[in-house]
């Protein structure tokens, strides 16, 4: 106990310096933790959360009485996460692979440059982009190929629209992290490959891929507990939280986003925040330990 | 092994390509172009319609090839005036303002979490961690952002949310142990410099490209930020240029969705009435300086980015 107060004394300077981040990460992240036992109250605003009266699973039962709503909204989350994680990680493997196969590196340094530029896009500018192209009268789309197509009031167009916008966004800053992985791949393994007689595809598969392997691990993991939470901006902003679309479009944070605003009863509400952040610890706490069963060395903790 | 270390390293250029690999370079630079295309164009008709005459628009709807281009969408844009004036100002500030203060925390935090023999380290980098995975989402921090801290109408509660990120704080620290040498410190403590120095005077310096890399990214946040904005900011001096672009929107939606909006209304919103080309040049206005940014730390980014993810 002794050398520990010392230890703290001896570093008392770090103490210092590491306290604004502490105080920060206590009340901007693990004070809303506590907060979510809202999902357990009557909440009243004037008592605030922490005096609002308990109210056991009562919020609960909203969840039921609303369960097309409720199954909807979880739905779309975890496909639009399954849909944007598995063709959003194969297309930054891949751009980054071809970026990195071409010669022309000036060539690809500058198409780089442009590629990376929607993701400085925030969501509120990316919506009206998206209009102009998508617009029933003056959209591009419709002009261009002559059709007179009603986007925004068909959900069934949605998904492939906001996986188009989500590549467009997201592609070309996603490829920079698996570049700077094959920056630091030895060459003299892929000069040891073509002496050996192997050619492009081959060298790719056996040395260029296996080493971006932890990478995907990582980044796979890290995303894992983001199942339940989503890209608000693209669901809130790009769809203009248009209620005609929600079949496809709905989902739990654009969801819980627009009942702020209504601000009428916010035990669904609630209860679906608490279910959302206990359902990602789950799945985050699973897939770490998948992976420190089949590869320690990517698990993250 | 041996053979290889005897042959010289291939040097492209200078020899001559065999007909399958320019074949093979063609189809690669095609199709790299052609994503690179889709990802620009985009970007392009914004440009282009911010400077479309709007009876073209209204016309002949967007397009890459207008008929006739036209200055006044921009023009409305600045006669916004004072209103844009006001918007970008708090949009710097905070933007400023919560980049300066974000790097300094975290990397004090970085350095503090990666000094051996420091006994909470290990305790400080379970708490940095622990928020990654589970948190309390928007609505419970935005009751107790309100009801607790009182941040309704606050620009701290566009600068708090976003200043300190888990995988910055570990891309800071992994920048820390990775890439400056130990010794460094070391020698500067027995030179007699105290730990506030030695982080200040050798260290901080040190970690130039990754605080650039880090430090841009978070000033794109804080730039882009509309949903912190939405929630907390409802005073016009302290909207931020991307809730300007949320209320625009808002304005059409309710204009398309109320047919029978009367004309004394209509006119009450003024210069919010949407126009194409007006709200396309405030698109541009919006995104325009981090376009104009971005090249120049793009080297700082790629190369900080690369340091620190690679440990994970």
């Amino acid at each position: 106990m002794r050398g520990f107060f010392s230890n703290i004394w001896k570093n008392r300077a770090h103490v210092v310096m590491a306290l604004p981040g502490f105080l920060i990460l206590f009340f901007i992240m693990y004070v809303p933790m506590a907060g979510l036992v809202m999902a357990f109250k009557k909440f009243d605003y004037q008592l605030g959360i922490f005096a609002s009266p308990w109210c056991g699973l009562d919020n609960f039962q909203f969840l039921i009485q609303s369960w097309k709503t409720f199954v909807n909204m979880t739905k779309n989350t975890v496909l639009y996460y399954l849909l944007f994680t598995i063709v959003g990680t194969l297309l930054n493997v891949v751009l980054a692979i071809a970026i990195d196969q071409m010669r022309l590196k000036r060539a690809a340094k500058t198409m780089q440059t442009l590629m990376i530029i929607p993701v400085f896009i925030s969501y509120a500018a990316v919506q009206f982009i998206v209009y102009a192209f998508l617009a029933k009268d003056t959209g591009l789309i419709n002009n261009t190929l002559g059709l007179n197509v009603s986007f925004y009031s068909k959900a069934a167009y949605w998904p492939w629209i906001l996986l188009i916008v989500k590549i467009w966004k997201d592609t070309g800053y996603g490829s920079v992290l698996y570049m700077s992985v094959l920056a630091g791949i030895d060459t003299s393994l892929y000069e040891a490959a073509e002496i050996d007689g192997a050619n492009k595809w081959q060298q790719i598969k056996h040395i260029t891929i296996p080493s971006l392997v932890p990478m995907i691990t990582v980044m796979l993991l890290l995303s894992v507990g983001n199942v339940m939470r989503s890209d608000t901006g693209l669901f809130y902003q790009v769809t203009r939280n248009n209620g005609i679309l929600y079949s496809t479009t709905q989902v739990i944070d654009s969801y819980v986003l627009g009942q702020i605003f209504k601000s009428s009863n916010f035990g669904f509400p609630a209860a679906t925040s608490f279910f959302q952040s206990v359902v990602g610890l789950l799945l985050m706490l699973f897939a770490n330990w998948t992976v420190r069963k089949i590869e320690p060395e990517n698990a993250l903790f | 092994m041996e053979k290889t270390a005897t042959v010289a390293p291939i040097k492209y250029n200078h020899k001559r390509l065999a007909p399958k690999v320019i074949a093979g370079q063609t189809i690669l630079t095609i199709l790299i172009t052609l994503f690179t295309v889709f990802c620009f164009a985009p970007v392009l008709l914004t440009f282009i319609s911010a400077f479309t005459d709007e009876m073209t628009i209204n016309q002949n709807g967007f397009s890459f090839w207008p008929e006739k281009w036209s200055m006044v969408g921009m023009n409305s844009v600045l006669k916004y005036g004072n209103k844009l004036f006001t918007s970008y100002m708090v949009t710097i500030f905070v933007t400023v303002f919560g980049t300066l203060f974000g790097l300094l925390v975290m990397s004090m935090y970085a350095y503090s979490i990666s000094r051996k023999g420091f006994v909470l380290s290990g305790f400080l980098s379970l708490f940095l961690l622990i928020p990654m995975l589970f948190n309390g989402g928007q609505l419970s921090g935005y009751m107790i952002f309100t009801r607790y801290y009182g941040l309704k109408n606050n620009l701290l509660a566009l600068i708090l949310p976003l200043c300190m990120t888990t995988m910055n704080v570990i891309i800071l620290r992994t920048y820390i142990a990775n890439s400056i040498p130990g010794e460094l410190m070391e020698a500067a403590k027995i030179d007699g410099a105290g730990d506030y120095r030695t982080f200040f005077q050798i260290t901080l310096p040190l970690m130039k490209p990754s605080l650039a890399a880090v430090g841009f990214m978070l000033a794109t946040t804080y730039w882009n930020d509309w949903q912190n904005a939405l929630l907390y900011i409802s005073d016009d001096k302290l909207k931020p240029l991307q809730l300007l672009l949320v209320n625009i929107q808002k304005n059409i939606s309710f204009l398309l969705n109320n047919t029978n909006v009367p004309a004394s209304v209509r006119a009450a919103m003024g210069g919010a009435i949407p126009q194409y080309s007006a709200t396309m040049a405030t698109v541009l206005v919006v995104i325009g300086p981090i376009m104009v940014v971005y090249p120049f730390f793009q080297k700082y980014f790629i190369k900080g980015l690369t340091v620190g993810s690679v440990k994970g």
